[in-house]
């Protein structure tokens, strides 16, 4: 298994936020992470890359127990992070943003994201901040990629963007699973989560409460409404 | 007033006003990456200032100074950020305040007893000696060699922050301090590293001061008030406010001697308030 979250428990501060969270993700595997607002799946992933360490019980990437280790070691062994807020480096520009998370080793370097994304090396030059939100979603992938992932946590890529920008989004993110590339994915999209996922979990209250194959999720109406709000 | 008076004063305000710059330079960089008020910021420069004397001193060598200056106030900056400051990230700010301002007692209490308590004076090295006067303006060579000094050194610090990959790490850090560490950087060690780039600057700036102002172990003191008017009216926010405000104080604070001597420190505080009235984020902060 390539990542193996096993029982943790993540405070912020007194508040009790993750309660006994397992959940695994296979080699090459994209797995989806769906729940309503403030279920714990943020805090999952980072419990997972090291922002917000868990206080019990412990995170496996390959084979070794991560947690309690500092974020930046984490990322450098092979765990990208790109989160819900996008965290754009709004005076950088396009391609500092992707030269500071370079990594020598890694098969996607700033001109392979930049030719992958032709609507990036366009923009090379601008600000961060002058970025459409969907041009935005993409540079911070890119910027994931050139770390070299072996795991990349990715939190709602689609919130905020249009939907005709949600499917380019979507697209990339099949490409990327062709390649082999290992994820889990938090989104409320559903559509988009069944649509790409090998295996889905379903949180509530910080905890799995549901975990199954898109396919059986999508043929029962009963979670779908319970935990998601959706009517199937 | 004869003009020729003015425009020496004038230069002479200018080299202030560099002076001013680089340690505000430093200052700011430490605010910016490390939201820390660095009050040590004086008792660096002052170290930077006997560390040229004591350097020249011993060796003759005034560039071996500036580099023994500069490199020396940078590392006691690595151990007072590696033993102290670094504990009291995103803390509160009165402890942050009382650590610095007490390595500051402690740095000052050790220039009196390494060095005693009576001030010492540098001459400038022979090359930099004298002035060069040209229609009745009476420019001091070492004056001019201050001038060029510090806009190379802004110059060289603008184009690390700009133009390097450890420049745009250090941007990228002053505003997303936590996804910078998510990408695999160690963020710790660019703390300590932007903690003793600020103190050697302040060092180097001293160093630089040292044959102008003279030394003392208390001469961080005015320097460090002067830096943080300057940052303040420059903008927090804005790592180069800090440029253009020491020049504009350097420059202000040498032309109102020549008319209002004893007015020409207080005006700058009295100046600093009416621009925070009129822009609270300072010239060049943004909102």
């Amino acid at each position: 298994m390539l990542l193996d979250v096993r029982d943790i428990h993540t405070f912020y501060g007194l508040s009790h936020v993750l309660h006994g969270v397992s959940l695994s993700v296979a080699e090459g595997r994209v797995v989806a992470l769906v729940g309503r607002n403030g279920a714990g799946k943020t805090t999952t992933l980072r419990s997972i890359v090291g922002l917000t360490p868990p206080a019990e019980g412990s995170v496996v990437f390959e084979g070794e127990t991560i947690s309690g280790r500092k974020a930046y070691r984490n990322a450098r062994s092979g765990i990208a992070y790109v989160p819900e807020t996008r965290d754009v480096f709004s005076l950088l520009t396009v391609e500092e943003n992707l030269r500071i998370a370079e990594d020598a080793a890694s098969p996607w370097d700033v001109e392979r994201v930049m030719r992958w994304f032709p609507a990036l090396a366009d923009l090379r030059d601008r600000k961060g901040s002058q970025l459409s939100g969907g041009q935005q979603q993409m540079m911070v992938i890119g910027r994931a990629l050139v770390t070299g992932p072996r795991l990349l946590l990715l939190d709602e890529p689609s919130q905020g963007l249009a939907p005709v920008i949600v499917n380019d989004v979507l697209a990339m993110l099949k490409d990327l699973k062709t390649e082999g590339l290992s994820v889990l994915l938090v989104e409320q999209n559903i559509r988009m989560a069944l649509e790409l996922a090998d295996d889905v979990y379903v949180m509530e209250h910080g905890a799995i409460v549901h975990h199954a194959a898109p396919d059986a999720l999508a043929k029962d109406p009963a979670v779908l409404e319970r935990y998601l709000g959706v009517a199937a | 007033m004869p003009l020729s008076l003015l425009v020496s004063q004038l230069l002479n305000g200018i080299a202030v006003g560099m002076l001013y710059a680089v340690a505000a330079l430093g200052l700011s960089i430490i605010k910016g990456l490390l939201n820390i008020p660095n009050f040590a910021h004086g008792a660096f420069y002052a170290v930077g200032a006997y560390l040229l004397y004591a350097v020249v001193s011993a060796t003759e060598s005034f560039w071996l100074g500036l580099v023994v200056a500069t490199v020396v106030a940078g590392g006691l900056g690595v151990l007072v950020e590696w033993f102290g400051v670094r504990r009291l990230y995103g803390g509160a700010y009165l402890f942050q305040l009382l650590l610095l301002f007490g390595v500051s007692l402690v740095v000052t209490e050790l220039l009196i007893v390494l060095w005693g308590p009576e001030g010492k004076s540098l001459s400038p090295p022979d090359f930099l000696q004298g002035a060069l006067i040209f229609s009745g303006i009476f420019y001091p060579k070492y004056l001019l060699f201050t001038t060029v000094a510090g806009a190379v050194i802004i110059v060289a610090v603008w184009l690390l922050i700009e133009r390097t990959r450890y420049g745009a790490i250090i941007r990228a850090g002053i505003e997303k301090t936590e996804m910078v560490s998510a990408l695999g950087i160690n963020i710790e060690v660019l703390f300590t590293l932007a903690f003793a780039f600020g103190a050697g600057l302040a060092g180097l700036a001293g160093a630089l001061a040292a044959p102008i102002v003279g030394i003392t172990a208390t001469m961080g003191i005015d320097m460090l008030a002067m830096a943080f008017v300057v940052l303040v009216i420059g903008g927090l926010g804005s790592l180069y406010g800090a440029v253009f405000a020491g020049l504009l104080v350097g420059i202000t604070q040498s032309l109102v001697a020549l008319y209002w001597p004893s007015a020409s420190t207080i005006l700058i505080y009295v100046a600093m308030v009416l621009i925070l009235l009129w822009r609270p984020q300072g010239l060049l902060g943004e909102r």
